[in-house]
């Protein structure tokens, strides 16, 4: 019985987003995430940098049918045993969506700028930053998203008084939700 | 269609990858914050702020050395977290001892006893006497009633000791004189030939201590070797509650069993307790006369058949007596005439000013002294010395420096402060800053810099703190400069006055095995935090040569110091 029951109820949810997907594909979707974490590329002289737990910020995406996707990332990524240091990431993306039966997918580029908040900060750079990003989200409704972002980011931050980097470069993830209109 | 969406979004995400490995590729990147820093020579002081992980390269040129880190905390408060250093992939594992807490056990004195250490003070005295009761301006009539103290060979009293309750009657069993000055020698009547006690004191050693102490003719004795350095214990003075001025022609010096402990194997050698100098109608239990406490057993505790003034336990009494009349003069030169007032906590200058003298009279008074070594030797010694000061300090030398406290560190707190006094008077002028450290109003940090800018020396705290540590682990060689002298494999002469002291050299390596030193690995897991004006010495590489850069996490507010020794 309560096997038959738990059949029932799966079923009837990949109905709902077999359904949601045919309608959801007209939608306008507007969304927000927030970042879970930031992990850092190793640099060339072997170490990395470590966060001091998630970032702090905000991305916000809207999609539109047929045109595609634009992504707004503006977050700060504090670092362990960097008294008061963090990277500050201001990103601008463009994502290719796609919808599969029971899942929407996006992949795109972006582009911004890296700054370091630190008592070092005037030692350095702004860098460029740019990233390529993948984006999944679950249809809860028909109009509702949870959505998973991931970003690949690389920036560079050039110490002004040689010739190294701060390796500010990392994979970041976001959870978010989207509504359809 | 599906299949070639899928395969077009893969394609992409493979160029994108691609191209970001190209851009990284081309850069030379690092993973701290904090700009390089570099350094060159047997000692580098980084000028960097600690708080973000930092690259530093120590060009050690063409020849081998060992690479040292000193990490030094010059604040009075206590910094959290450790610092660290990246090891050198295919450098040899550093050596490195585990940091231990001392245990003293709940009772300072039986253990002293138990280990044949002998205590200067009490924990109790020694805070009193930094702190001492408030003084009084003025004149009263009962102050110039009290008479100078004019005592015969015979005379009894009854000492007030360690609190109103506790007392010792004694008889006056020697005087001495050098024609200005009158030391008057009193025994308790149970110390006393023929007493109970395991001990007994008799006329020969009190006028073999008496001797020491005090002598016909110039520049022989005790008091004319530290009151040239120091000035005068007593003389005028402009407080009512206090002993009056004319009490400066004589002390006195009480021998008995300190404690009660009949103990011939340590315990507490002897004390300067400043409540005698008020007067008893400020301080009930004072005995209203210049005074020092000595243990009756232990002066009589022979080292062979005989007894002799040099035997080990006589002999230390010797150097207490040279420790407590430092803390007699400090009082009067300090408290009654600057004024300078002074916490528990501040009992380390008083204490390291004890142990300077101690150091610099050992050849005078034909002891061996704080440190550890044959008084007549002026070299460092040889190896695997148990003897000394210096033995405690290689075991803790990542205690606070500029504090003290009676705590289960006591010993060590000894050890620690007279190491850094005996660098201070192997690097800055011996004699000379010992009477400056005396003449400069203040028992604090300010007090130790101010008394170097009067002989010309610009320094601060913090980088006296740097050199002493520099300085340690330099100490096994003998071409060091100053100020990272230790050791000369030869005696430091000073002159103030008319007289010239003499200082023999330190090697840090010579005691035990030598100083802790601590590893990246090793540190973090020892001590979560850096005590206030401490520091520690961590190998950092051993047997290596040229460039040598590490990545150094040290917590904001501590100071790096490179010391590269061959």
């Amino acid at each position: 019985m309560k096997r038959t029951t738990t059949v029932l109820v799966m079923g009837l949810f990949c109905s709902a987003w077999w359904g949601a997907k045919a309608q959801a594909a007209d939608l306008l979707f507007f969304g927000l995430e927030a970042p879970l974490s930031y992990k850092f590329d190793q640099a060339k002289d072997g170490g990395r940098f470590a966060a001091q737990g998630s970032p702090a910020g905000l991305i916000l995406y809207a999609k539109a049918p047929e045109v595609g996707m634009v992504m707004l990332e503006a977050y700060d990524v504090a670092l362990k045993n960097s008294e008061n240091s963090k990277f500050s990431y201001l990103l601008a993306d463009f994502l290719y969506p796609y919808s599969l039966p029971f899942l929407d997918l996006a992949f795109g580029v972006g582009m911004g700028t890296a700054n370091l908040k630190s008592g070092f900060a005037t030692e350095y750079q702004q860098a460029t930053a740019y990233q390529w990003i993948f984006q999944a989200g679950l249809p809860i409704t028909e109009t509702i998203r949870l959505t998973y972002s991931y970003h690949s980011v690389t920036a560079q931050l050039k110490y002004l008084s040689g010739n190294t980097y701060l390796e500010a470069g990392g994979t970041m993830t976001a959870l978010g939700i989207g509504m359809g209109f | 269609m599906v299949t070639k969406k899928i395969a077009f979004a893969c394609l992409g995400l493979v160029f994108l990858v691609g191209c970001k490995e190209v851009v990284k590729s081309n850069k030379d990147t690092i993973s701290t914050i904090a700009p390089p820093t570099s350094g060159s020579g047997s000692v580098t002081h980084v000028d960097i702020a600690g708080g973000s992980p930092f690259k530093h390269t120590q060009a050690l040129g063409d020849t081998t050395a060992d690479l040292y880190y000193i990490f030094t905390n010059p604040n009075s408060s206590a910094v959290s977290g450790t610092p660290s250093y990246g090891q050198t992939v295919g450098s040899p594992a550093p050596l490195a001892q585990t940091m231990e807490t001392p245990d003293l056990g709940p009772n300072l004195e039986a253990y002293a006893k138990a280990h044949q250490i002998g205590l200067r003070g009490t924990s109790e005295i020694t805070a009193y006497n930094a702190s001492p009761p408030p003084m009084y301006k003025g004149t009263t009539a009962s102050q110039q009633a009290t008479a100078p103290l004019r005592s015969a060979v015979g005379d009894t009293f009854t000492f007030y000791t360690e609190s109103n309750s506790e007392t010792a009657a004694a008889t006056l069993r020697a005087i001495k004189t050098d024609g200005t000055v009158t030391v008057n020698l009193w025994v308790a009547n149970d110390s006393w030939t023929g007493c109970v006690k395991a001990n007994c004191m008799t006329q020969a050693m009190v006028d073999a201590l008496g001797d020491k102490f005090l002598t016909t003719g110039a520049n022989n004795d005790i008091y004319d070797w530290v009151t040239n350095l120091y000035g005068e214990p007593w003389g005028t003075q402009t407080y009512s509650n206090l002993i009056p001025s004319t009490a400066k022609t004589s002390i006195d010096i009480l021998f008995y069993d300190i404690s009660n402990d009949n103990s011939t194997t340590g315990g507490i050698l002897g004390f300067f307790y400043s409540k005698d100098n008020y007067l008893s109608t400020s301080v009930s239990f004072s005995n209203q006369r210049l005074l020092f406490y000595m243990d009756s057993i232990l002066t009589a505790t022979k080292e062979g058949t005989t007894w002799g003034v040099l035997d080990y336990w006589p002999a230390e009494m010797v150097a207490t007596l040279a420790h407590e009349f430092q803390h007699m003069i400090h009082f009067y030169q300090k408290n009654v005439l600057l004024g300078t007032s002074s916490t528990s906590s501040n009992s380390w200058i008083h204490e390291m000013m004890s142990m300077m003298t101690e150091d610099l009279v050992a050849d005078k008074i034909l002891v061996n002294g704080p440190r550890g070594v044959t008084y007549s030797d002026y070299t460092a010694g040889s190896a695997n010395n148990q003897d000394g000061r210096p033995s405690l300090f290689n075991t803790y030398p990542y205690i606070s420096q500029a504090y003290w406290a009676n705590d289960s560190y006591v010993l060590a707190r000894y050890s620690i402060n007279y190491a850094f006094g005996a660098w201070l008077a192997r690097n800055f002028g011996g004699a000379k800053l010992a009477h400056q450290l005396m003449v400069t109003d203040g028992d604090d940090t300010t007090t130790v810099v101010n008394a170097l800018a009067s002989l010309g020396y610009t320094e601060t705290y913090p980088s006296l703190l740097k050199k002493f540590w520099a300085a340690v682990l330099l100490s096994s060689r003998t071409d060091n400069l100053a100020p990272y002298i230790f050791n000369t494999g030869a005696a430091f002469t000073s002159t103030y006055g008319a007289l010239t002291y003499s200082l023999g050299s330190i090697n840090f390596f010579n005691y035990g095995t030598g100083p802790t030193i601590y590893t990246s690995s090793n540190l973090g897991t020892a001590m979560s935090s850096m005590p206030a004006y401490s520091g520690v010495m961590m190998l950092a590489a051993s047997g290596v040569k040229g460039n040598q850069t590490k990545t150094i996490d040290m917590p904001k507010g501590l100071d790096l110091t490179v010391v590269v020794k061959p």
